[in-house]
């Protein structure tokens, strides 16, 4: 797929921090892309500067191949929409109220869609946005977004508060802008099972850096899991062909290996006498972005009380 | 639902947020001559009332009317500025530069259509009163104090726009205003040390050039040179609040100062005015006497007290705290 949006070598320091150290991505048109990394990785900065909130020290932005400065681009900002659970309604307006004004605003917004997005999340228009809960902010935030019918769709931990079905029938909405509208859609998100079920690319950020990004299939054809008997674990060890260890249930380890390394390590198996493993064709993305994670160096003492 | 444009979405999201600080605008700057008939012998306090406005106030006495039009100025962005709301505006094809001109024009028309509404209102008063007051010197006293509620205003934009906490904006920009006052203080302080019998016109002028002092009694030529004093006050403070606004780091917003200079500039006006009290208190203690010595020592006293006041405050660094911090 062509990227409709590529962010190259993004940089922002926010005081004395470096938020963003040259930060890559690219996300195709009418894709789903997932902004993914640890906490205080870089991703809601990387979001707020796509949407022209913040200016980047360093970097280039490209939107269908023309170089785009958001922060004093206002045409821009017009075709993009953000949601962020930080980025609060003004809270003594009445939902209504925040409509008309948005309807101002963006040039596409569609109030027919609007009231049929807020009444399929049994919203209430005719309330003031402080009766509101934390979940039916998040919703009336997420259902101004795609009434906006924005360009590029920018989500920051969307679901935020949202009950699970709420959650997916946001997500489905979501996918169907991207299919049929053809708007591209990058969440910044922890919730890494529903983006292996939605997303068609990823970027995984740590410490303000894109160490990854791609197509999310191509990580999972690349992995798979597989699980041993503890003797099985001995011969694999000592040739250094596991990529994780994990303990299963019973006296079971599963382990992330490389795809193409599969008959060498059955193989090894197989000298060392061991059970041959059993092998689990879809390697679950969490575990995946783990393993990137520590290969960044970046693990928690699993008992909590070291 | 047609497009409007994201000007008449900032005026209509300005008006929202701002319509009963606007609407209130008129009744405080009137608020003297509100329901004038009520006492028995109304009439009569009246005409003196009028007369003595007419006359004007002295220039030290405070005026309400000042405080309202900073608070307003302050409002103007300051209610904007809380977490969220401005990055809710900003997240969008709405330029800086409208929301910072929209909101200050509201109030800025506010507080001169509603002093325009007082003198109308007075001069109708004045005329049902039998003129105790010339309608002239009325009118002329009311615009001379727009002038002043104006500058006041001003500094209040340029302090909410930059400032992101309205308690703290409004806090420095008083302090700001304040500064001729502080100024004409130490001049009159030191002459006092220096000779015994200090003039006391040029305390006056100075302290005159300040938005919380009024200009009631000033005529003439001074009082020329005192409107293009304010006219260039209000010029400079509204750019300079435009130019800060439009590089405002929205990083930032979460601190109550973005701009990392306003910290220290807050940290000296305290150190200097704590300085000058310590000053005069240790002057009262030890009776530093008069003559040129005595003002020399009293203004090395005043240096040495607000440079250790001013370090003090800049290691402490309390008002360094963010504003969300619980």
């Amino acid at each position: 797929m062509e990227a409709i949006l590529s962010v190259r070598e993004l940089s922002k320091r926010i005081g004395k921090n470096t938020a963003l150290s040259a930060a890559t991505l690219s996300a195709g048109e009418g894709s789903v892309h997932a902004v993914l990394g640890a906490n205080g990785s870089g991703k809601t900065t990387l979001l707020r500067v796509l949407a022209g909130l913040y200016r980047p020290d360093e970097g280039e932005i490209v939107w269908k191949g023309s170089h785009i400065h958001p922060w004093d681009q206002p045409e821009w900002r017009a075709e993009v929409a953000l949601v962020d659970p930080v980025i609060s309604l003004p809270t003594r307006f009445h939902l209504s109220d925040w409509v008309r004004y948005t309807a101002r605003v963006y040039p596409r917004f569609d109030a027919h869609r609007f009231r049929g997005l807020v009444r399929s999340l049994e919203l209430p228009t005719d309330e003031r946005i402080r009766r509101f809960s934390l979940g039916m902010r998040m919703q009336a935030k997420l259902a101004l977004a795609l009434a906006m019918r924005p360009r590029l769709l920018l989500l920051d931990e969307p679901t935020t508060g949202l009950d699970p079905v709420v959650q997916r029938q946001i997500w489905q909405w979501l996918l169907g802008e991207a299919a049929d509208a053809g708007t591209t859609v990058l969440v910044a998100t922890h919730d890494l099972g529903d983006m292996e079920r939605l997303a068609d690319s990823a970027t995984v950020m740590f410490n303000g850096r894109s160490i990854w990004s791609g197509q999310l299939e191509d990580a999972k054809e690349r992995f798979v899991k597989i699980s041993v008997r503890p003797e099985g674990k001995r011969a694999l060890d000592a040739g250094g062909c596991a990529l994780t260890w994990e303990r299963d249930s019973g006296d079971r380890w599963s382990a992330m290996v490389e795809r193409n390394a599969l008959p060498h390590l059955m193989a090894r198996l197989r000298d060392a006498g061991a059970e041959p493993a059993v092998v689990q064709e879809r390697l679950p993305l969490e575990e995946w972005f783990r393993w990137l994670m520590r290969k960044e160096g970046y693990a928690r003492d699993m008992d909590g009380t070291a | 639902m047609t497009w409007m444009g994201p000007r008449s979405a900032v005026w209509w999201y300005a008006w929202r947020s701002l319509n009963g600080w606007l609407i209130a605008t008129p009744l405080v700057l009137a608020r003297n001559w509100l329901l004038p008939f009520l006492s028995p012998d109304s009439m009569s306090l009246l005409r003196q009332n009028l007369e003595r406005t007419a006359l004007g106030q002295p220039a030290y006495q405070l005026d309400l009317g000042i405080f309202w039009a900073m608070l307003l100025g302050v409002l103007s962005l300051g209610l904007v500025m809380r977490r969220g709301y401005i990055l809710s505006l900003l997240a969008g094809p709405i330029r800086r530069k409208d929301v910072y001109a929209i909101h200050a024009c509201l109030t800025g028309g506010a507080l001169v259509a509603s002093q325009l509404l007082v003198v109308l209102y007075l001069c109708a008063l004045d005329a049902i009163a039998g003129m105790p007051a010339s309608p002239t010197l009325l009118v002329h006293v009311l615009l001379k104090r727009l002038l002043v509620y104006l500058a006041a205003w001003s500094l209040g934009v340029a302090a909410g726009a930059t400032i992101t906490s309205v308690a703290l904006a409004y806090v420095c920009a008083l302090g700001v205003a304040g500064f001729p006052v502080y100024v004409g203080t130490l001049i009159h302080y030191v002459e006092t040390k220096w000779a015994a019998m200090p003039s006391m016109h040029l305390y006056s002028d100075v302290i005159q050039l300040s938005p919380l002092t009024l200009l009631d009694p000033v005529t003439g030529a001074s009082l020329a040179a005192y409107a293009l004093w304010f006219a260039a006050w209000i010029a400079c403070w509204l750019v300079l609040g435009a130019r800060l606004f439009e590089r405002l780091p929205l990083e930032l917003v979460e601190e109550t100062f973005p701009f990392g200079a306003y910290r220290r500039l807050l940290a000296l006006g305290i150190s200097l005015l704590a300085g000058f009290i310590l000053t005069t208190w240790i002057d009262h203690a030890v009776n530093l006497g008069q003559g040129k010595a005595a003002a020399i020592e009293a203004v090395c006293v005043w240096l040495v007290g607000s440079g250790a006041i001013f370090a003090a405050l800049d290691r402490a660094g309390v008002y360094r705290k963010r504003r969300w911090d619980t």
